[in-house]
């Protein structure tokens, strides 16, 4: 690790107090860090530096969080979590939509913000591929099991009888595990550009699946709801601090 | 109305800001072993953590003090439910949760935000006020076109003749302990505006379970089956 070329991470965050806790935590735990005030240094930070994974505050005083998203996403895979409050769902979605890889709530404590920033850079190298999908075509996390060779998804090795569109959700929450999927993007990715943009029917779909698959769908253990956001498929890995549902054993301290 | 909420925003914020600037203060300007500044940190954390729920709940009542102004959505009642309980799980010292489920989906016109905090609200209210209680139990019934969600403990339940003082949020100015923090502080009285924004009640009595209950009813659509 010591004779390593340390990741580069780019700080963008206008509140100085946060700045400087974000700062020293990344920095404790062994990467570089560049970084930018305002949204206009970030976007020269980020073609002069090139870091290896962008932390951004979407609350920035001169540009929208999402701007930024966009127009690194002209050019750049980097991974971009963003920094956003709670009760801005609207800005999550767009930010998750214009391209951020991932968002993280304020308030968060050091061990989340670390997590998200390692599953950040894992995914940035394996370029948004899932490559647990194994050459038998398989999805396995827990006891779920999503077979695209068959287009079946088994829970325990049972079979679980899934609509056509209920199989094509879970498909697609499978290949990209650990990362939210917005409304939108799956109601895009399943019905076209001119996807009926009605969360409901999606919501229902999702009940459904979840009493397929789930034991307790209130406390499910495959599919997550991130409110007003989306959904997220639980990942298959080691590094489960600061994620549900693991949380409930490993609490942040 | 509005002084009682302001004072208890206050008195929400004063305690804790206070402990917060004494355990910084002696990290900075006291010799302390590494054991002390790191328990003292861990009270700052504690505190913050509290106040972050104080602020979110004031950010829940900018949300409904706009007469029908909520944006409502059709939600499905258990994934509001589940992500309620594992924010919930996240805080220090949380309880297990056990919810009913029901077979129907339901489908409950709401700002699912709001809802979420309500949830939380009665959570962290099982934690600060049901002493001995070891879990927390989410009842589920639909009746005539509302659905009833209850939230239940086997803690010490509550004095009777203090109910409606506990409802109406009148119950923490009157009574102030030396622990300020254990107050009903304003989470009872956002729940309860946030659940009559919503065309809902809030109801408290004693739980089947020995200890406190909290119910409280929102309109709610048909039923949906599902193949």
């Amino acid at each position: 690790m010591s004779n390593k070329v340390l990741q580069k991470i780019l700080i963008i965050e206008d509140d100085p107090g946060i700045l400087n806790y974000l700062k020293t935590t990344v920095e404790a735990a062994g990467y570089e860090t560049v970084t930018a005030s305002d949204g206009k240094l970030a976007l020269h930070m980020i073609t002069s530096h090139c870091p290896d994974c962008i932390l951004l505050d979407l609350g920035l005083p001169d540009m929208d969080g999402s701007e930024i998203i966009t127009s690194v996403r002209k050019w750049s895979l980097t991974p971009i979590i963003v920094i956003s409050a709670r009760n801005t769902e609207e800005n999550k979605a767009l930010a998750l939509d214009s391209g951020a890889d991932d968002y993280i709530t304020k308030p968060f404590g050091s061990i989340e913000l670390l997590a998200r920033i390692r599953t950040a850079l894992r995914h940035s190298l394996t370029a948004g591929k899932n490559k647990e999908i194994g050459i038998d075509g398989c999805y396995r996390v827990g006891e779920l099991e999503i077979d695209y060779k068959k287009l079946k998804v088994r829970v325990r090795g049972e079979d679980v009888h899934l609509t056509p569109n209920e199989f094509r959700i879970v498909a697609l929450l499978g290949k990209h595990p650990g990362r939210v999927m917005t409304y939108k993007s799956i109601l895009r990715e399943l019905w076209g550009p001119s996807a009926p943009m009605d969360n409901k029917i999606l919501r229902v779909h999702m009940a459904s699946i979840r009493r397929k698959i789930e034991q307790d769908p209130t406390n499910p253990q495959y599919i997550f709801t991130e409110v007003g956001v989306g959904y997220r498929i639980a990942e298959n890995t080691q590094e489960t601090e600061g994620r549900p549902p693991q949380l409930k054993d490993s609490r942040s301290p | 109305m509005y002084s009682n909420l302001l004072r208890a925003i206050a008195h929400d914020l004063r305690t804790p800001l206070t402990a917060i600037i004494g355990a910084s203060s002696a990290i900075q300007e006291q010799k302390l072993s590494a054991e002390d500044q790191i328990r003292l940190a861990e009270g700052i954390r504690k505190d913050a953590e509290w106040l972050v729920r104080v602020t979110e709940n004031l950010l829940s009542v900018t949300r409904v003090s706009n007469h029908g102004m909520i944006k409502k959505e059709d939600e499905v009642l258990e994934e509001i439910i589940g992500s309620a309980i594992m924010k919930y799980h996240r805080l220090p010292g949380s309880l297990p949760v056990d919810s009913d489920t029901l077979s129907d989906i339901i489908l409950v016109p709401m700002d699912a935000m709001l809802i979420e905090q309500v949830m939380i609200n009665l959570f962290d209210n099982v934690n600060a006020h049901a002493e001995g209680a070891s879990k927390i139990w989410i009842h589920l019934r639909k009746e005539n076109g509302m659905v009833f969600i209850s939230v239940e403990d086997d803690g010490c339940g509550i004095t009777p003749s203090l109910l409606p003082q506990i409802l109406d949020g009148t119950y923490m100015s009157k009574h102030s302990r030396n622990d300020d923090r254990r107050n009903m502080g304003i989470g009872l009285s956002v729940c309860r505006s946030i659940i009559e924004a919503h065309g809902g009640r809030l109801f408290a009595g004693k739980s089947r379970h020995g200890g406190a209950a909290f119910e409280f009813s929102l309109p709610c659509k048909e039923n949906m089956y599902v193949e």
